[in-house]
């Protein structure tokens, strides 16, 4: 532990500073959701007073709907006293002494040999072993708690979990653990002892309790699951694929599934669909060496088709061939009939 | 005697509870940890590592925190 003792008192009475804004912010949460509920009862109160005029003057119909306002408030009643309930037992949690917080500070140095303090970025930081879940190795991880932010207990900014050497999923390099994305941990059953631990100033304990989720790993509900860490996603549809089970399109150099992969028909080689085409002739998939232009019309069809003269061109071709022959044998005929017919006349 | 219990398995609560002289800590911990493997926790008292005798005394602090816990 490089910390003195001076400098770990000085991180002690920050902490406690915090944890006293903390109450302060919790008196006035308390504040808040007596307010609401009074207004609800200035309201019935209001409601009070229309009803005993309607009673008075017999609005039975107007006293209906009065009554039915009534009920709506009443319904909303228990539900904020039971907030102000909890807001009640959240205030009554006993800021630690300097020296309980002092000495957690202490034990946690104990404990973790890398502990450290970012002035800058006022955090605390403790560094875990490597972690391996499953025989997948995901590094080392710093935990670090934000110490401004003991004073709201604001969850997305109150620690980080900070991959020191990332092995992240390859479906999502944002993932660095199965329950860590983004550096936040999706803290799960140990999400409330976490907060009384911080709310009390037992930090050890807090970092305890974050190792214990970051060295679990809980096949019911990661940001990705070990057995797919190490895949990669499809090109196309996104889905996640072992390395071993990707295929390789040769044209794009992207990795694809298998539903998304095809072969050219000639020289089968892998491509995904975009770089296939349908020969326009034989209806063959097609990569892009294996089409030729047509010499005649520059239509683009297999190499087999355009060397065996398959291209719709040539039939047209043949036809207009030979209706141009047709065509001249007929006027050739034409321009000798009439000669004919000439020289009998004479 | 009175001890300071942590539980950091579920709430995380801490509550003063009184204990029998002479009560060990792997007792204590056996006790308020029913069905669960003192071996699945990590034991503090007084935030030491102390052994499984210890003999808790009047105003001891006894933490256990999981080694393994869920997350989401």
């Amino acid at each position: 532990m490089s910390l003195s003792n001076k400098k770990l008192a000085q991180i002690a009475e920050a902490i406690r500073q915090q944890l006293q804004e903390l109450k302060v912010h919790r008196y006035g949460e308390l504040h808040e959701q007596i307010q609401i509920l009074t207004d609800n009862l200035v309201r019935l109160q209001s409601n009070q007073r229309k009803l005993d005029i309607c009673r008075v003057r017999a609005w039975n119909a107007a006293a209906t709907t009065i009554t039915g306002n009534i009920e709506a408030t009443l319904r909303d009643l228990p539900c904020l006293a039971e907030r102000i309930e909890r807001s009640v037992r959240a205030t009554k949690t006993q800021i630690p002494s300097l020296r309980d917080v002092y000495e957690e500070l202490v034990q946690a140095g104990e404990e973790f040999e890398r502990f450290r303090y970012s002035a800058k970025d006022r955090f605390l930081a403790v560094t875990t072993e490597p972690i391996e879940l499953e025989g997948i190795y995901l590094g080392e991880f710093e935990i670090q708690l934000h110490i401004p932010s003991l004073a709201e207990m604001r969850y997305n900014s109150l620690y980080s979990i900070v991959a020191l050497d990332p092995h992240p999923a390859g479906s999502n390099e944002c993932v660095t653990h199965p329950h860590v994305s983004d550096e936040k941990l999706c803290a799960g059953d140990a999400a409330a002892a976490i907060q009384q631990a911080l709310v009390n100033g037992r930090i050890c304990d807090f970092v305890h309790l974050v190792q214990a989720v970051l060295t679990t790993y809980n096949p019911g509900s990661p940001f990705v699951k070990l057995e797919e860490w190490d895949g990669n996603p499809c090109f196309d549809c996104g889905y996640t694929m072992a390395s071993d089970d990707s295929c390789f399109c040769q044209a794009c150099e992207n990795d694809y599934c298998e539903e998304c992969i095809s072969s050219c028909r000639h020289c089968e080689d892998f491509y995904c669909l975009s770089c296939l085409a349908d020969c326009r002739v034989c209806g063959d998939s097609v990569c892009g060496a294996c089409m030729k232009d047509c010499p005649d019309c520059g239509e683009l069809l297999c190499h087999s088709c355009v060397e065996d003269n398959q291209c719709p061109c040539v039939e047209e071709m043949e036809v207009e061939n030979e209706s141009e022959e047709t065509a001249t044998i007929n006027e050739n005929e034409q321009v000798r009939q009439p000669a004919a017919s000439g020289t009998e006349a004479s | 005697m009175k001890i300071l219990w942590i539980n950091n398995d579920g709430g995380g609560f801490a509550d003063y509870v009184n204990v029998d002289e002479g009560t060990t800590v792997k007792s204590f911990v056996s006790e308020k940890l029913h069905d669960c493997n003192p071996e699945d926790y990590l034991i503090r008292v007084n935030r030491q590592p102390v052994a499984s005798d210890y003999a808790l005394q009047e105003g001891d602090r006894v933490t256990a925190t999981p080694v393994k816990i869920e997350g989401a």
